[in-house]
């Protein structure tokens, strides 16, 4: 204890001396300049805390890279910008050339266009041998009477005779000749 | 193996300064080297103060690399010059307080962090190589330690301890660099060494790690 000037200094007053002394109380300025032992406790702490920064300086390694500064900035930027035109128009290019029938045939199996072809071919011819035969459609034909149109042609003579078959055989049946 | 600049320019504090303010002069005024020359000059300065708070080599590197892009972008709206140090700091501080961000929200998807831990220990060990082993594992164990003594402290306990004890920079400056009052600096300063003076794990780190 140093009766002159107070008691010794505690803890929350060495921190308050280490952090600013201008901040003491002026009889807290006369005590440390008096008092050697609050003066070894504030240089103590003091001197703890600045070994504690050299220690952490000791042991941060060393840089490795030296810095690039102006090609970083410069790169950085060109190379951002080119990068994302470049993406943009790659893009753009399989989007146009996916959706093209002719680019089509670059990705697909030319065995299965080939066979689709034909497959569509055949559904063309078979619907233009419909339509020479017959040009009507379907309901129709009942109205025309096409739909008996495949009967037998000597069936059909022998139920209607034609006109000039009937003159004929009554003539032979009279048994004279006609001049 | 010191580099160039590391070797150039040892911490010299005031004149370092000094020095930085007629750079960033020069710099403003269009001098093409002024600027390569305040790189020089805190390069280390910076990849250590960022080393602390982040404890990767790598990142402390990059996040370096950034902050001096941005000075050399914004170091014409610098009005004051003599605000060097604090301006550079805050910008520091700003880009480290990014960096954990980004980082937080990366460890969400934590398929990168294997990877990282594996780079950095190789970057270490590189680093690490002309110092031995022993005095690796001693490293490792510091930092370790240290990372425990400032997990007591609020974040801007940590921020103005770090500031003001490992960067070595004055109530005024910090107050600058994170744009709080001096009083508010002070106060959050004398709460850290109140925590820290009542915690006995500091001497022991102070002894377990002299040479």
């Amino acid at each position: 204890m140093n009766k002159k000037n107070g008691t010794h200094f505690n803890e929350e007053q060495i921190c308050k001396a280490i952090i600013d002394e201008s901040q003491m109380l002026p009889s807290e300025n006369e005590h440390l300049s008096d008092c050697t032992e609050c003066r070894t406790a504030v240089e103590s702490f003091e001197k703890d805390l600045k070994l504690l920064g050299q220690t952490a300086e000791r042991f941060v390694p060393l840089p490795k890279k030296r810095m690039v500064l102006h090609e970083k900035a410069g790169k950085n930027f060109l190379w951002g910008w080119r990068t994302a035109f470049a993406a943009a128009i790659t893009i753009l290019f399989f989007v146009i050339t996916m959706h093209s029938d002719s680019v089509k045939h670059i990705f697909y199996n030319k065995t299965e266009i080939a066979n689709s072809e034909l497959y569509s071919e055949d559904i063309l011819m078979t619907e233009v041998n419909n339509l020479v035969e017959n040009s009507l459609p379907a309901k129709y034909l009942f109205i025309s009477d096409e739909e008996n149109a495949d009967y037998d042609e000597d069936f059909i003579d022998f139920v209607v005779p034609s006109v000039g078959d009937d003159v004929l055989s009554s003539t032979e049946k009279r048994g004279g000749l006609i001049c | 193996m010191l580099l160039a600049h590391q070797k150039k320019y040892p911490n010299s504090g005031r004149d370092r300064k000094t020095q930085a303010v007629i750079l960033a002069e020069m710099a403003v005024a269009g001098n093409p080297n002024a600027f390569d020359q305040i790189v020089d000059l805190y390069y280390n300065t910076i990849f250590r103060m960022v080393y602390y708070r982040i404890r990767s080599g790598m990142d402390a590197e990059d996040i370096t690399q950034d902050i001096f892009i941005q000075v050399l972008k914004n170091i014409k709206s610098l009005k004051d010059f003599s605000l060097f140090n604090s301006w550079l700091f805050s910008i520091a501080v700003n880009k480290v307080r990014d960096f954990k961000r980004k980082k937080r929200f990366t460890s969400l998807f934590g398929a990168l962090s294997d990877k990282n831990t594996e780079n950095e220990q190789e970057y270490e060990h590189e680093t690490g190589a002309e110092s031995g082993p022993l005095e690796g594992v001693i490293r490792q164990n510091f930092w370790k330690q240290f990372e425990a003594i400032l997990n007591r402290l609020s974040s801007l306990e940590k921020e103005v301890f770090l500031l003001r004890f490992l960067d070595q920079l004055g109530i005024r400056e910090i107050s600058m660099a994170l744009k709080k009052n001096e009083s508010t600096v002070k106060t959050h300063l004398y709460r850290a060494l109140k925590k820290i003076k009542y915690d006995s794990s500091v001497k022991e780190l102070l002894k377990e790690s002299m040479p």
